[in-house]
């Protein structure tokens, strides 16, 4: 019954709010539009230094061959190794393609021949794919040359996303990150706002019990969290016609979860703090620590077994696991049992805990 | 003699309000110049346009004989301004802020020394100590260091002694004197009706004009129903057996400072019950523990009758409080403000509904229902948040000092309220620094370092005291104070 009157509230604060309302349409529009394109992991248009020491038809072949992909671009043809490393230092190349002498001469007779890749490395990401795509080009062109194509075949499959279109993969990723943001911050700043205005005060010298005053505060951000969500997945759907392969019902349902579980530490956070500025720190490190630490951009097997440890104790590890298992793969909620187990986990120890450290008493 | 202050037909809206309209004065050298007028009246903006922080839009101002608009560089070094809310830092120490403030105006504490000397020498213990952490008194006394350090001509103070003690405010106004003696020109605005009477000349502002300007004696004759309303006359309610206050030994520390040190008293039902302390002398953290909003370090007592020790949200639900800080949500309308505490009182909707627009008509703001509270003037929304503490007819309301900065017509409408609330068989348990408002209570206690000190009714403290007015009492008993300001 007083829970009607306090929501009331929170909502006409809102609106009021010059910025709230344009946040909770403008933030979803700007993740959704711009983040995709931003957040690529694809690698194109590497600059390639070729030093060809064989000079033969051979040798020529591999270089167009290369220089045609959309990933390598051709921009020197250095005469030795030393050149083509000031290619690189200069900034003007990322990748050396080095064809030793007697190339040619040694696919013709089966020889041995070594070509040498040397890849600018400072972009950890941009250096080992590069290296990698060239290999692949390289060992497909000596295959054809030796005419033993069949000899070793790989066959990749690409389960899931049979094209490997990051956007496919990203997406649900930045729903969460948006959700993380949104439901995060804004009640984290809510209570320790109401401490620096004083009202406060006054509610707490009412017989206002603390659930319901926790409550209060929860609900109205999770109906805000269940909005953005909507037009995040919406304009998804629209702009890259990216949706969901398993049940929408599922997704927001691990949604809210999540939303209560983010929405009650940020509560939490507020109520030990004193001031707005605290609050927004504290936010921010720990939200910077959850995001990196889940396996949103970097998989959680191959971190440090420590690293492996902290990501278990991260609710936005489960959450992405889950918004990628239903975007990508679409299960069905028989296979999200264990991440549902501890998202409601982390949801009840925080909402108790931000009840519990609600003090309308002091000591 | 040429003014040193002149200010010619100025008028400044704000959107659609029009804060001042053909505002003209001069001010004399070495003079104190009261600005004084109600709430709203206009007078923060015609501090600030003075100050150069704002421009006007008709009309022009000289301060020193430099324009506040094309001069505005050269005239911040010739003038001192302290803002009516504290303008120090609080994480900074006392020597750090008048350092600083210093800094600000290419000067250095120690080339200006002499000026600030007496104020700072009371400061002196303290200069460790965070800003933050001076009681009220000792905060205004800084920042009128502050201000001074870099040797101003004129000094600007806006409101500088509300929610200041009438012991502390004497001293203040001491050191105006002093400065006066210095040649130091000062314009200055304050709602209590002593200090006006010790400006030279003032000028009345009413609704962004000025009315007249005069010697105060002359102003407060004419404008006596503003500046000097009439007393409160009351049948004192013939006292109730019943207690709905007891305390006994109460005790509060924080760490090694005892803020409330065994205090022991009991309030009548239906009783006006006045709480006077010095700033720092106790009183807010004492209320705060009979509100259930601070645990006792010692002692009992039950407020209606509940245990404050145990019972807090029992208590919660039988009291209602003001806080010294306005607390009303800015950003809700009137009606929503009444409606969302009425709904955390419990109170059904058939009922607030109703009793909203009663309440909206006794206060006369039923023309501003839909207005939101945070564009209300200061007397309203204190008169509003009374009604808002007693909306759920508790059995008793606490207000902390509750008319802060309004002139003397509005603190009068307010006790109007108090005592048609007392009427109602509501207890009023009050603190206050306007020694008027003390008379007007049933019983009143004073605390001196966190003791009650002397408890009686007005007539028989100054009886036995042998003061004729309550003020009299009052800085008798608050000059033994050793704790010096916490």
């Amino acid at each position: 019954m007083v829970l009607k009157f306090l929501i009331e509230k929170e909502f006409k604060q809102m609106r009021r709010n010059p910025v709230i309302p344009r946040l909770i349409v403008l933030f979803p529009c700007m993740m959704m539009i711009l983040m995709p394109w931003a957040a690529n992991l694809e690698i194109k248009y590497n600059n390639l230094a070729v030093v060809d020491a064989d000079h033969s038809a051979t040798s020529r072949r591999l270089v167009e061959k290369v220089a045609s992909t959309d990933y390598f671009n051709l921009v020197a043809n250095a005469p030795d190794y030393g050149r083509s490393l000031e290619c690189v230092e200069r900034g003007e190349a990322d990748i050396i393609l080095e064809i030793p002498d007697h190339f040619e001469k040694g696919l013709a007779t089966g020889q041995p021949v070594e070509v040498q890749i040397s890849a600018n490395a400072v972009n950890g990401t941009k250096g080992g794919l590069g290296s990698s795509y060239l290999t692949t080009v390289v060992n497909d062109f000596v295959a054809q040359e030796t005419g033993a194509p069949d000899a070793a075949r790989l066959s990749v499959l690409n389960l899931y996303n049979p094209h490997q279109d990051y956007k496919l993969f990203m997406v649900p990723a930045l729903l969460v990150v948006l959700l993380t943001l949104v439901s995060g911050f804004l009640p984290a700043l809510n209570i320790v706002g109401e401490k620096e205005t004083g009202t406060i005060e006054q509610i707490n010298v009412t017989p206002l019990g603390k659930s319901a005053f926790i409550l209060g505060k929860l609900i109205p951000y999770w109906v805000v969290g269940l909005v953005v969500l909507t037009i995040a997945m919406a304009l998804a759907a629209l702009l890259y016609g990216i949706v969901p392969v398993g049940s929408v019902g599922l997704i927001y349902f691990f949604s809210g979860v999540f939303i209560l579980t983010i929405s009650g530490f940020g509560l939490l956070i507020s109520n030990y703090s004193g001031t707005m500025q605290q609050a927004m720190f504290v936010m921010f490190f720990f939200l910077i620590v959850f995001i990196l630490m889940s396996g949103l951009f970097t998989p959680v097997r191959s971190m440090p077994q420590w690293a492996q440890w902290m990501a278990a104790f991260n609710p936005l590890t489960y959450f992405i696991q889950v918004m990628r298992m239903l975007f990508l793969k679409g299960c069905g909620l028989s296979d999200l049992w264990p991440q549902l187990g501890k998202l409601l986990s982390f949801m009840s120890v925080f909402a108790v805990a931000a009840v519990w450290s609600y003090r309308k008493t002091n000591g | 003699m040429e003014p040193i202050v002149k200010v010619e037909g100025v008028a400044k809206c704000y959107r659609r309000v029009q804060a001042l309209d053909g505002v003209s004065f001069d001010v004399r050298p070495g003079e104190i110049f009261g600005l004084i007028g109600p709430d709203g009246a206009g007078k923060s903006t015609l501090f600030r346009l003075m100050a150069t922080l704002l421009c006007p839009e008709r009309g022009r101002i000289t301060v020193d004989g430099l324009d506040t608009v094309a001069d505005y560089r050269a005239l911040r070094c010739r003038l001192g301004y302290m803002p009516g809310r504290f303008s120090l830092y609080p994480d900074l120490t006392v020597e750090e802020n008048l350092a600083f403030y210093a800094t600000l105006f290419g000067a250095t504490v120690r080339e200006n020394y002499h000026l600030v000397e007496d104020i700072y020498r009371q400061l002196e213990p303290f200069k460790t100590r965070r800003a933050g952490h001076l009681s009220g008194g000792m905060k205004q006394k800084l920042a009128l260091c502050c201000a001074l350090i870099h040797k101003p001509a004129v000094l600007l103070l806006d409101e500088p002694t509300t929610g200041v003690d009438p012991v502390s405010r004497k001293e203040f106004w001491e050191m105006l004197r002093r400065l006066k003696r210095e040649g130091i020109t000062m314009v200055v605005a304050t709602p209590y009706p002593d200090e006006i009477r010790a400006t030279d000349r003032m000028a009345f502002i009413f609704g962004g004009q000025v009315r007249g300007v005069g010697t105060p004696e002359e102003m407060l004759a004419r404008f006596s129903d503003i500046l000097c309303p009439p007393g409160l006359a009351r049948e004192p309610a013939g006292a109730q057996a019943e207690h709905v206050i007891e305390v006994k030994d109460l005790v509060k520390r924080f760490g090694s400072f005892t803020a409330v040190d065994h205090i022991s008293f009991s309030v009548s039902k239906g009783e006006i019950f006045g709480f006077l302390g010095a700033n720092g002398a106790g009183k807010t953290t004492a209320m705060r523990m009979l509100c259930g909003l601070s645990r006792p370090t010692s002692g009992a007592g039950r407020v209606a009758g509940f245990d404050i020790n145990t019972q807090q949200e029992q208590i919660k639900k039988h009291i209602g409080y003001m806080s010294q800080k306005f607390s009303l949500y800015d950003d809700l309308k009137v009606w929503e403000n009444i409606r969302l505490f009425a709904g955390i009182y419990g109170l059904p909707e058939d009922v607030i509904a109703p009793r909203t627009e009663e309440v909206l008509r006794t206060l006369g703001l039923a023309a501003e229902r839909d207005t939101l509270v945070g564009a209300l003037p200061l007397g309203w929304k204190q008169r509003l948040a009374f009604s808002v503490a007693t909306f759920h007819r508790p059995d008793i309301v606490f207000l902390d000092e509750p008319t802060g900065g309004v002139d003397p017509k509005t603190r009068r409408q307010f006790w109007e309220l108090i005592y048609q609330a007392a009427d109602q068989g509501i207890t009023v348990f009050v603190t206050t620094h306007y020694m008027d408002e003390a008379e007007f209570c049933g019983r009143v206690s004073i605390m001196v370092d966190g003791r009650i000190r002397a408890l009686d009714t007005p007539e028989g403290l100054k009886q036995t005291f042998g003061e004729k007015d309550m003020d009299g009492v009052f800085h008798r008993l608050a000059r033994e104070a050793t704790r010096n300001a916490d």
